[in-house]
């Protein structure tokens, strides 16, 4: 039962990649990115749109591929295009349970941006949540400004620590992409979310320590990722980026700390 | 039989010719009731989905957002009206932007994982789905009224958030890859629970 790709009656997203599209992919993706993503050609791609359904997004889109910019469909295509599996390795290399580097470059492993998209979004919520039942018990009611700040507080969190890792790794030489920092900085939330729920309970110190474990951890995770890179190819900044990395976790948790609580 | 008063003094068709019926000479009252027919069939299409899958699929390829923002005015009204008495604007409109935002996310999410649906079917069904959660809306705030037990509301939101999210979940299914299911699904999960948290807190 295939449908007519273009439905003109339809909005949609063409995948026009053309002009707009490209100025994302080359910012997100670096050299090792783009030799990662020809490797994960060679994965075999389901395609969805062969049972039958049709395909929605037909080519017709152009004029808006043009004013949607760098956020056209297909630009951002390449970084969710990971599997069920891809995801919950990434999010056990995050909590610790799993060490080594998160992209393994020997099985095309791309950066996704799907992990911290979601796993931010996820934890802001949770946070407002628990900030809101902890506030209960001191009367205060449901508190819309909450969950602004913790928007603020993790978004803050993960750009600055993409683009200025990204930023350190352009000036010193690392090869690092700016999807593969985000994609670092997104995973390394992880670890708050189960600990969120903890914070629910209103003790000062159970707050505190549930926030700090986690920043903990994600700084060990940044750690391993980050650091051989660093020691290989520019051991002279080896200490400054170590103080860097050390710092943002320090100032996540004590931002979300003082912020919610 | 007697002609319909339709057809009287049509200049050029002939009485009773059904070629000439121009729907914009009916009754508003017959326009709007067959809205209404047609949102209230795919409603129940949405929410209890039938083995038929080619049929539903079919019939929601016939998109409309009438429906949708029928469910989201009925949700935000609710929830504004039991709101504390200087926030009851900004939790309409709250409640108007998490339902399209968060429909659109979820739909993006999706066609970027690879599904194959078009933005605007995706939408219509999700807002679709948000019914079963005004439903809980509605029995919570007689619950309220009846007896102040938190646990009852809970119990119905939660009942409320688990018909959503298996009415839709049925539908991102059908269309998404099956190694990239969970992907997709929990995005829909999210946005429900969010929308069962803004519920709750009324």
């Amino acid at each position: 039962m295939a449908m007519h790709p273009s439905d003109s009656n339809d909005f949609s997203w063409g995948s026009d990649a053309l002009l707009a599209g490209q100025d994302t992919s080359r910012l997100l993706a670096g050299v090792e990115d783009v030799e990662r993503q020809q490797a994960a050609q060679r994965k075999p791609q389901q395609d969805p749109g062969a049972a039958g359904v049709g395909v929605g997004g037909g080519d017709d889109g152009g004029v808006l591929g043009v004013l949607m910019g760098c956020l056209s469909m297909g630009s951002l295509k390449p970084f969710f295009n990971v599997n069920d599996a891809d995801v919950y390795d990434r999010i056990l290399h995050g909590l610790l349970v799993r060490r080594g580097p998160l992209l393994t470059a020997a099985e095309g492993q791309t950066a996704d941006l799907y992990g911290p998209i979601w796993c931010s979004a996820t934890l802001i919520f949770m946070l407002a949540a628990a900030a809101n039942i902890s506030g209960l018990e001191s009367g205060r009611g449901p508190d819309f400004r909450l969950a602004l700040s913790g928007v603020g507080i993790v978004y803050g969190y993960m750009l600055v620590g993409g683009f200025g890792l990204w930023a350190a790794g352009k000036a010193w030489g690392l090869e690092l992409s700016l999807a593969h920092t985000l994609c670092l900085y997104g995973y390394s939330l992880v670890g708050f979310v189960p600990m969120a729920l903890l914070t629910a309970i209103p003790y000062g110190i159970v707050q505190w320590v549930a926030l700090l474990v986690p920043a903990i951890v994600g700084g060990g995770f940044l750690y391993l990722n980050v650091m051989p890179a660093v020691r290989e190819k520019a051991p002279a900044v080896a200490m400054t980026v170590l103080a860097c990395l050390g710092g943002l976790q320090v100032a996540l948790w004590l931002a979300l700390s003082l912020a919610l609580y | 039989m007697a002609e319909s008063p339709i057809y009287d003094g049509r200049l050029g068709g002939a009485p009773g010719n059904m070629a000439y019926y121009n729907t914009l000479d009916e009754p508003v009252s017959e326009t709007i009731m067959r809205d209404l027919r047609q949102v209230g069939s795919k409603l129940k299409i949405v929410l209890m989905p039938k083995g038929d899958q080619e049929g539903v699929l079919k019939k929601l390829k016939e998109w409309d957002l009438w429906g949708p923002l029928l469910v989201c005015l009925v949700l935000s009204i609710m929830l504004s009206s039991t709101a504390p008495a200087n926030q009851g604007a900004l939790v309409f409109a709250s409640v108007f932007v998490v339902v399209w935002c968060g429909a659109a996310m979820v739909t993006v999410n999706a066609q970027l994982l690879g599904g194959g649906i078009s933005f605007f079917q995706s939408v219509c069904v999700l807002g679709y789905c948000v019914f079963p959660l005004v439903l809980a809306s509605a029995a919570c705030l007689i619950a309220k009224a009846l007896t102040g037990l938190f646990f009852i509301r809970a119990l119905l939101v939660v009942v409320g958030f688990m018909w959503s999210t298996r009415a839709s979940v049925v539908f991102i299914k059908q269309i998404i890859s099956p190694e990239r299911k969970v992907l997709a699904v929990y995005p829909v999960f999210f946005f429900y629970a969010f929308l069962s948290w803004m519920v709750l807190l009324q």
